[in-house]
């Protein structure tokens, strides 16, 4: 380039080689010398258009488009330059929304997270359980969906204002009294830290927020909750991305006519949730989750301290059978949650010497592994499969159950 | 040699050196970089040296003046892959450059007095320390691409490309750039620069227009680019034809926050304590919790 910089095949070359190593300056800097050699090609503006583009400065960016499209552009040219001003527009809408929506149906063995045993040990000796509190296996249709609309504050660091949503309604074709209908919102600024100027951690961002939600189970309402939360989420080194939240949510829960005493879940939770990731290869990535939530309720045998710790591996690959375009995603997951209530649990007695009634405090343990499959149809939309099983143990065996579940649907990215 | 070292410093010593043992040109001659495009008129002159028209491929010196006439641009292209191209009725000079080809951070300074400028990154602003002095304010370049104006004797206006950031300082105070669309103004002699502003629709466009050549200029290349050559060579596929690439591109560039997760339909019920409490409508546990529970 330095010997020769008039060979305009030695210039072309390099900014092709140069735009395939991600190395668009250098692709920038040839491009621009072939306009000082000729400054009225509508393809060469393109080009620059698309790497400014490429680089995010869509003010530039435009320039060359719309000078591509004054300058006698060729069909084919001219297509081009429409589309990216087109994909411009849209980003330099101070404005956002995206979303995702899971809609399908599910089959659960244990779809009522109930024991197996029909026999509870209680402090009113051996009692059976009605048969609708035993295990028993369902199937359900669901929709589930989040959005999040973000508003450019114009400020340098691209601070932004959030607006969240997250629904989920679930609906058994025969356990009614458990349909599940579930909806939140939450709104906060997003302030931006594009450099930290810290050795550890590259950019990051900080967003306090106020939660809202609402919940109901079997059609009726079953709590509402109001709270705050705070989320950090860092690049750090070696390309670990994290994201860490911290959330105070006051819970006011309803009883119903199945559920007397539900009133005694209402109280406050404090969560602190850490979720890691990082590529490993580049169609691949490790995730690691660590979680402390401390539930404080009016009945104190409800409250409860669960500590958690997930791992995940999520893999991209080309369509083995050849029939589909895009590549396949699937996803190993398995977690852990230890859960140690804060006072002895009046349900059931637990080996304590015969004709004393001796309740225990209540110790949860459970493992959660899981694979999910993923056919993406378009760039937008995605069949997935999804199999999973729970085990639940617990030194109270009306707590104890094992869940094993499939789950079919269709995913919408917008 | 591994490197090409350019500094002051080593300029005087090898001055006094040369004195003694050569002629002071010899080291004055050493090349920063090359003409890669000039569209008349531009001049050189180098330290102590008479005035000469520049052409294509002709090597820029250091701490070589270089100008444009009123329909005047040149692109210089330096040893580290950076380059500096300047609009017409405008000056540069190299004063400091220092590049290591095998690594290592180097130091590129230069000035101006006047006109439009766009700087591109190379090596040496990812590594190494770039600086532009205005008679109104000094610009550091840390990666990226800048577009800036100075108006002779009158104000500077810097613009933000592409990049990690653009600092300038003026008057003991220094302002940063950091999101593309953005710049920074220094009213005139004497005054701080401006608080970051997005910058004014069609301003990048004014600066752009005077940079990429003119009507009938052929930026001193005997034989010009057409659409078909431009279209031979594929480069369109690589870049343009790669939309979805273009997308990625796009928003990796700009990390902005994804929708909330969606709430699980298989755990849910997990989640929400259901297990906790479903058991409470059967006689015999409701019996017990009435009486147990306040």
């Amino acid at each position: 380039m330095l010997h020769n910089p008039a060979d305009l095949n030695v210039g072309f070359a390099y900014a092709d080689i140069s735009a395939r190593l991600g190395n668009d300056e250098a692709a920038v800097t040839t491009l621009e010398r072939m306009l000082l050699f000729r400054p009225d090609l509508a393809s060469i503006d393109l080009e620059l258009g698309t790497l400014y583009f490429r680089m995010g400065s869509f003010e530039v960016a435009q320039t060359y488009f719309e000078k591509a499209m004054a300058t006698h552009p060729s069909p084919e040219v001219a297509a081009r330059a429409r589309r990216y001003l087109g994909a411009i527009a849209s980003r330099e809408s101070p404005y956002r929304i995206v979303g995702q929506v899971l809609l399908g149906t599910q089959y659960q063995s244990d779809a009522n997270v109930a024991p197996a045993s029909t026999l509870l040990q209680s402090q009113i000796g051996t009692i059976p359980l009605a048969r609708q509190f035993v295990k028993q296996g369902a199937a359900s249709t669901f929709a589930a969906g989040s959005i999040l609309y973000s508003y450019d504050l114009g400020t340098q660091d691209r601070d932004t204002f959030e607006v969240g949503g997250a629904a989920l309604v679930n609906h058994y074709f025969n356990l009614g009294r458990l349909d599940v209908d579930f909806g939140e919102v939450t709104a906060g600024p997003r302030f931006r830290f594009p450099d930290t100027a810290l050795s550890w951690a590259h950019s990051a961002s900080l967003k306090p927020y106020a939660i809202v939600d609402e919940v109901g189970l079997g059609g009726q309402q079953y709590f509402y909750t109001l709270g705050t939360g705070l989320e950090g989420t860092a690049v750090l080194a070696r390309d670990v991305s994290a994201r860490v939240v911290f959330e105070f949510r006051q819970k006011k829960f309803s009883d119903a006519p199945d559920r007397p005493f539900s009133k005694g879940l209402s109280g406050s939770d404090k969560l602190i949730w850490l979720v890691l990731s990082k590529p490993i290869t580049s169609n691949s990535t490790l995730g690691a989750e660590l979680g402390y939530l401390d539930q404080g309720t009016r009945y104190a045998f409800y409250g409860n301290k669960t500590y958690a710790l997930g791992a995940s591996y999520r893999v991209r690959y080309a369509d083995p059978t050849g029939t589909l375009s895009l590549p396949w995603k699937t996803t190993f997951y398995a977690n852990h949650t230890w859960s140690y209530y804060g006072a002895p649990d009046p349900c059931c007695d637990s080996s304590g010497p015969a004709m004393a009634f001796s309740p225990s405090t209540r110790r949860d343990s459970d493992w959660r592994i899981g694979i999910s499959q993923s056919f993406p149809i378009t760039e937008t939309a995605a069949l997935v499969v999804r199999l999973q099983r729970d085990v639940v143990s617990s030194n109270l065996q009306l707590y104890a159950y094992t869940n094993n579940s499939a789950l079919l649907g269709a995913e919408i990215r917008f | 040699m591994a490197s090409t070292r350019c500094s002051h410093r080593l300029l005087t010593a090898s001055a006094a050196l040369a004195l003694v043992l050569f002629a002071l040109p010899a080291v004055a001659q050493e090349r920063v970089g090359v003409d890669t495009a000039v569209n008349p008129s531009a001049t050189a002159t180098p330290p102590g040296g008479t005035t000469r028209p520049i052409a294509i491929k002709e090597d820029v010196l250091f701490n070589e003046h270089i100008a444009t006439s009123s329909k005047g641009q040149t692109q210089i292209l330096f040893l580290d892959q950076s380059a500096m191209t300047i609009g017409p009725d405008s000056d540069l000079t190299i004063n400091e450059f220092v590049y290591h080809r095998t690594g290592g951070p180097g130091t590129l300074a230069m000035s101006t007095v006047r006109g439009v400028f766009r700087y591109v990154g190379g090596k040496v602003s990812k590594q190494g320390s770039v600086t532009l002095k205005t008679p109104l304010a000094t610009i550091s370049v840390r990666g990226g691409i800048m577009l800036g104006d100075q108006v002779p004797n009158g104000r500077l206006d810097v613009y933000f490309v592409y990049g990690d950031e653009i600092a300038v300082t003026a008057n003991g105070v220094t302002e940063i750039l950091r999101r593309p669309g953005f710049a920074i103004t220094v009213a005139g002699p004497g005054a701080p620069p401006s608080a970051p502003y997005r910058a004014a629709p069609g301003a990048l466009a004014a600066i752009e227009s005077q940079l990429d050549g003119q009507p009938g200029g052929n930026g001193g290349a005997p034989f010009v680019p057409s659409e078909a050559i431009v279209t031979a060579s594929g480069i369109g596929n690589t870049i343009s034809g790669n939309f979805s690439g273009s997308l990625e591109a796009a928003a990796q560039s700009q990390p902005q926050a994804g929708a909330p997760a969606l709430i699980d339909p298989t755990g849910i019920l997990s989640d929400l304590q259901v297990n906790s409490i479903q058991a409470q409508s059967d006689y015999h546990i409701r019996q017990i919790f009435s009486y147990y529970v306040p």
